[in-house]
C-alpha cells in the first residue's frame, strides 16, 4: 500500500483561468499533507515566474498565478517537473506551537457530552487531548483557522446537530478526527472542549497567524483562573518557556 | 480635499480596494471590490493607482458632502447620482467644490456603484489592503460599513485637479449590466462528481439569484443538480467566482467576502472577465452559465487587462509634478 501511494502522481485541474489545483490521493493523512507541503516549498524555492500564491489544503495544493506572465500549459509543465517522486524527498519543516488550554467547565461546554458519548470520564478525555502534538493540515475557513489532527479515535464524533450561533474566539474545538482553535468569534457546529487565552491570529501582526500548515500544535492544560488572568507578560513568559 | 462627510450611509457602503489576496493561505478572505472592472475605471479617471481605496455603494446610495474642492468619478451600476440636486454623468471625472453634496436616486442598472476620489481614501492598511471585511472587522472604517457622521480621510493626489476633470471612458468601453449575456465559467475541479444529466441541466439553466445573496456569495435557484455519490469533499480552497454545489443541489456562487475553504464539490469557476457582471446582479436576476476553455478565458483576461493599460495611457495620466 505504502509503495503504491508514494509513486502515485498527482492530477492537475484548472480552477478558473488563474489557478491550478494539484490534487493528491483523495484521502486525509499526514503523509499526503507533507507531500502537499513539500511541493509548496519546491515551487517557492524555484521562484516560478507568475506564481502569486500557494494555498495548501488536506490533499491538494492550489497554485494561483498571473496569466499575463505564464499560461496554463507552461505552468502545468513546470509543476510536473517539480513533482515529489519519492517519499525520501518529503520534507518535514514544521515547528511545534504549545498552546495553554483551560479544559471543560464554562470554557468547554461540550466536554462532558463528548465524555459521555465516548464512555469515558472528563479527565480521561482531557488527558487524551493534551497527550500528543497535532499536525496542522491546513489553515482556512475564516481568519486563520487551523485544521489539526488526528485526535484519539474514541473522541471522533460528527458535528453537533444544531450549530452554536456564537462560539468565542480562543475556543478549542473537536469534530471527527480534527481539532482546532477558533480564531474569531463566529457560529460553529464543532464540539467546544476548552479555551485558550493565547492569541493565535492577529490581523495587525506580520504574519497574522502564528500557525502555518505543516506545523504542529500541542495543548497544555492550565487552570481556568490562570487563563482568566492571562496577559501580555504571561504570554511572553509562556513563549520563552515553550515557543522559542 | 482632506475629507468627505457622510451625511447618510446608504444601504451598504464600504471602503474597498482590490483585496488582500496575499493572505489567503492564512485563511483570510480576499474581500475587495465586487466589480473590479468598474472599480479600476473609477480610479483611473481620477488619476489614482488602480488599487487605491474607493467607496462601494450598494443599491441605495449614500449622501456625501465634500470639505474642499476635488475630483471624483462614479462608475459601476447606475444609481442615478446627483450633485447638489442635478443629475451628473457617470464614467467621467467630475470637479466638486467645497460644500457640494453628492446624492443617489433610483437604481436603474446593476446594483453596485463605485465612487473614487482623487488621492484615494486614506484609511490604514490591514494585511496589505484597505478593503472592509465586515465579518472579520478588518480594514475600511474600523472594520465596518461607512456610517452617518463618518469623515472619510482623502489622500493627496499627484495631479492638478484642472488636468483631471472632464476625463471620461469611451462609450464602447463602458460595461452595461442590463444586456442579456451568458456568464462564462471553466468546468471543474469536481465536474466529474455530477451526473451527466445534471451537467446538462446546469448549462441549460437558467438560475435565479435568490434573496440570500450578499458580498459573501449568491445562493442560486434553478434546476436541481445531482451528485454521483456525495456532495462532500475534504475542505479545500475557494476563490471568488467558485460555483459550489452542496447536498441541496442548488449552486452557490462565492463572491469577494467568501471564506478561503469549503467542503462541497465545485462545479466550476466563473472567469475573471465575467465576474463583474455577476457582482452587478441582484436578487431576482437570471444567470445562464456557459462553459469556456482555459485558453479562451486567459485571452479574454489579457484583452481586459490591455484595455485597463490603454485607459491609463489614453488618459495621459502622467502627473504634472513628474513632468
Amino acid at each position: 500500500m505504502e509503495s503504491m501511494t508514494q509513486n502515485m502522481a498527482p492530477s492537475y485541474f484548472p480552477m478558473g483561468e488563474q489557478a491550478i489545483v494539484v490534487q493528491f490521493e483523495n484521502d486525509i493523512s499526514i503523509e499526503i499533507s507533507e507531500r502537499v507541503q513539500t511541493l509548496a516549498h519546491r515551487i517557492t524555492s524555484d521562484a516560478v515566474l507568475g506564481v502569486k500564491q500557494l494555498i495548501p489544503a488536506f490533499n491538494n495544493l492550489t497554485v494561483c498565478y498571473d496569466p499575463l506572465l505564464i499560461d496554463y500549459d507552461e505552468l502545468l509543465e513546470k509543476l510536473k517537473s517539480l513533482e515529489v517522486k519519492d517519499s525520501n524527498e518529503v520534507e518535514h519543516t514544521g515547528k511545534t506551537i504549545f498552546i495553554p488550554v483551560a479544559f471543560g467547565g464554562k470554557y468547554g461546554p461540550d466536554l462532558e457530552v463528548v465524555a459521555e458519548k465516548a464512555n469515558l470520564s472528563a479527565e480521561e478525555v482531557i488527558s487524551m487531548l493534551h497527550s500528543k502534538p497535532y499536525y496542522v493540515y491546513m489553515i482556512g475557513f475564516i481568519a486563520g483557522y487551523p485544521y489539526c489532527g488526528d485526535i484519539d479515535r474514541r473522541l471522533n464524533f460528527p458535528r453537533r446537530s444544531s450549530p452554536r450561533a456564537v462560539v468565542q474566539k480562543g475556543s478549542i474545538q473537536i469534530v471527527n478526527h480534527l481539532t482546532g482553535v477558533f480564531t474569531m468569534t463566529a457560529p460553529s457546529g464543532w464540539h467546544v472542549v476548552g479555551w485558550t487565552p493565547m492569541e493565535i491570529f492577529n490581523p495587525h501582526r506580520e504574519p497574522p497567524s502564528i500557525i502555518q500548515a505543516g506545523d504542529a500544535i500541542q495543548y497544555m492544560p492550565i487552570e481556568a483562573e490562570e487563563a482568566e488572568q492571562w496577559d501580555e507578560t504571561k504570554q511572553r513568559e509562556w513563549n520563552r518557556l515553550w515557543n522559542t | 480635499m482632506e475629507y468627505v462627510t457622510v451625511k447618510k450611509p446608504g444601504m451598504l457602503t464600504t471602503v474597498q480596494d482590490l483585496g488582500r489576496h496575499a493572505y489567503r493561505a492564512f485563511g483570510v478572505s480576499t474581500s475587495g471590490a465586487m466589480d473590479p472592472l468598474s472599480f479600476k475605471m473609477a480610479n483611473i479617471l481620477v488619476g489614482n493607482d488602480e488599487n487605491q481605496a474607493a467607496l462601494e455603494v450598494t443599491l441605495i446610495g449614500p449622501r456625501l458632502q465634500f470639505n474642499a474642492s476635488g475630483v471624483i468619478a462614479i462608475t459601476g451600476g447606475n444609481l442615478s447620482p446627483t450633485l447638489n440636486g442635478s443629475k451628473v454623468s457617470m464614467w467621467k471625472a467630475l470637479r466638486v467644490e467645497k460644500g457640494d453634496e453628492l446624492n443617489f436616486g433610483k437604481c436603474t442598472d446593476g446594483i453596485r456603484a463605485y465612487i473614487a476620489f482623487a488621492g484615494g481614501i486614506d484609511v490604514p492598511k490591514v494585511m496589505g489592503s484597505r478593503s472592509t471585511y465586515i465579518r472579520g472587522h478588518d480594514g475600511g472604517m474600523e472594520g465596518r460599513a461607512v456610517a452617518g457622521g463618518d469623515l472619510l480621510p482623502i489622500g493627496k493626489s499627484l495631479f492638478d485637479f484642472r488636468d483631471l476633470s472632464g476625463r471620461s471612458i469611451r462609450t464602447q468601453d463602458i460595461p452595461t449590466f442590463k444586456e442579456k449575456r451568458s456568464i462564462r465559467f471553466i468546468l471543474g475541479p469536481h465536474d466529474r462528481e455530477f451526473t451527466e444529466s445534471s451537467l446538462q441541466a446546469f448549462m441549460k439553466g437558467p438560475y435565479t439569484v435568490s434573496n440570500e445573496s450578499d458580498r459573501m456569495g449568491y445562493r442560486m435557484q434553478g434546476p436541481q443538480l445531482q451528485h454521483l455519490s456525495s456532495a462532500d469533499i475534504a475542505s479545500d480552497f475557494i476563490t471568488p467566482g467558485t460555483i459550489q454545489v452542496p447536498g441541496s443541489g442548488q449552486p452557490i456562487i462565492h463572491m469577494s467576502d467568501c471564506g478561503t475553504s469549503g467542503g462541497y464539490t465545485k462545479m466550476g469557476v466563473i472567469i475573471g472577465v465575467d465576474l463583474p457582471y455577476v457582482a452587478q446582479k441582484k436578487p431576482g436576476d437570471v444567470i445562464h452559465f456557459q462553459p469556456i476553455d482555459v485558453k479562451s478565458a486567459q485571452m479574454a483576461w489579457k484583452k481586459q487587462e490591455q484595455l485597463i493599460a490603454d485607459l491609463y495611457l489614453t488618459n495621459k495620466l502622467l502627473p504634472r509634478k513628474v513632468i
